[in-house]
């Protein structure tokens, strides 16, 4: 009974946990952790009003936009990364690798700041053949994720702290919330 | 155009107050002296006063010295080889029974500087990273990040000899950047004609930089 249950153990850390140098398929929880990670990117760049008037409004509201984006994500992974095409506002369709770390934490490639350049791993598909990308999004698994183009602060600020534990910095805390705070310092009347 | 902590500003002023603001936000220590270097791009902008000790208890003459670009042309190819580069690091594990070079990344850099160039001397920046830095980054030498003080020190050091003449990749006008061991794959139908690498990214994954025509 007890080598039964090693046995069960072993074979059930061979068979289902995803391995480093590996070829394999990406499952839908990692799936969902590249949407998480998408959107979190967004939310703490705060591109997330370049997404109005943009995909499918969720919102039932004319006078409110939650968009629906498609989104195609490799159903390979390799050697723990793997590749994803988007629409991010407003550099337009990006094509990006990821990697998945080991506690199952997605990491994009690339930073927006640099604008995807040809010369990157990840880089915006305007620069990839259009049969290619057109192929590419045909084949890979297509999902979705949603942008609400005005957030609750709760929403951007739990995507800021998920960045931070990402990447160990927050483009949102380091950059956008420092110039609010001076934008409202300069505009307060002096008493 | 006046280069202050690593960005370029069209109105000075601008630019020196929101560098000032920068580095005071990411715990650098504002004092009259940074006042002045600010007002001037001949001083090292990350130096701290020497009545202040750094955190940690290491004084600021252990840190590295940033090197300032000497004009603006020199100091946008420096960032584009940042840019392009930063992220690599030399991977330990590199065969010593292939040629050295390759994996020697001050020579990558090299070899990035003078495509770039290349580029950017064509009227296609376009066909590069940004010649700009990411905030991150202005923001890192700003507080005087030894890491990212000697990463731009390297790239601008690559940036120096590009025009100087250097020719390691041929007169080649194309790169990339490419997730390891994709080194075969042509560059807009162009074959490549080296490669260096594989170096190791920051999160330890493996890259290759490829040369084409």
């Amino acid at each position: 009974m007890r080598a039964l249950i090693i046995w069960m153990a072993a074979s059930s850390l061979l068979f289902n946990t995803p391995t480093e140098g590996a070829k394999r398929k990406v499952s839908n929880i990692e799936i969902q952790a590249v949407v998480q990670a998408v959107q979190d990117e967004i939310y703490d760049y705060g591109l997330e009003e370049d997404y109005s008037q943009v995909g499918e409004n969720l919102a039932g509201d004319p006078s409110k936009w939650e968009s629906r984006m498609p989104i195609y994500v490799n159903p390979g992974i390799e050697d723990g990364e793997g590749r994803v095409i988007y629409c991010l506002m407003h550099y337009g369709e990006i094509y990006r690798v990821f990697t998945i770390r080991k506690d199952g934490v997605v990491i994009l490639d690339g930073d927006p700041e640099l604008e995807f350049p040809p010369t990157q791993p990840s880089l915006k598909t305007v620069y990839m053949k259009k049969g290619r990308v057109r192929q590419l999004k045909h084949d890979w698994i297509r999902d979705s994720f949603l942008i609400d183009t005005a957030p609750e602060p709760r929403i951007v600020q739990e995507a800021s702290e998920r960045q931070i534990r990402r990447t160990g910095y927050s483009y949102w805390q380091s950059v956008v919330l420092p110039n609010r705070a001076r934008a409202s310092t300069v505009a307060a009347p002096r008493p | 155009m006046p280069f202050i902590n690593g960005r370029f500003y069209a109105n000075p002023a601008y630019g020196r107050a929101l560098e000032r603001a920068r580095r005071s936000s990411s715990g650098g220590i504002w004092t009259e002296e940074h006042s002045q270097e600010s007002d001037g791009t001949d001083a090292p902008y990350y130096q701290m006063s020497k009545q202040h000790p750094v955190a940690g208890g290491h004084d600021a003459e252990d840190r590295p010295r940033h090197e300032e670009p000497q004009n603006e042309r020199e100091a946008r190819l420096a960032n584009v080889v940042h840019n392009e580069t930063a992220s690599l690091r030399q991977d330990p594990n590199a065969s010593r029974k292939s040629s050295a070079a390759v994996h020697d990344l001050q020579l990558t850099r090299v070899a990035v500087a003078e495509v770039a160039k290349r580029a950017m001397d064509a009227g296609h920046p376009d066909r590069v990273a940004s010649s700009e830095l990411k905030l991150r980054e202005a923001k890192a030498l700003a507080a005087g990040n030894p890491e990212a003080v000697r990463a731009h020190n390297a790239s601008l050091a690559a940036a120096r000899v590009a025009p100087g003449g250097s020719n390691v990749t041929d007169g080649a006008t194309q790169y990339r950047l490419r997730v390891h061991p994709d080194a075969v794959s042509p560059i807009n139908g162009k074959a490549i004609s080296s490669h260096f690498g594989p170096f190791q990214d920051t999160l330890g994954k493996a890259r290759t930089i490829v040369i084409a025509p």
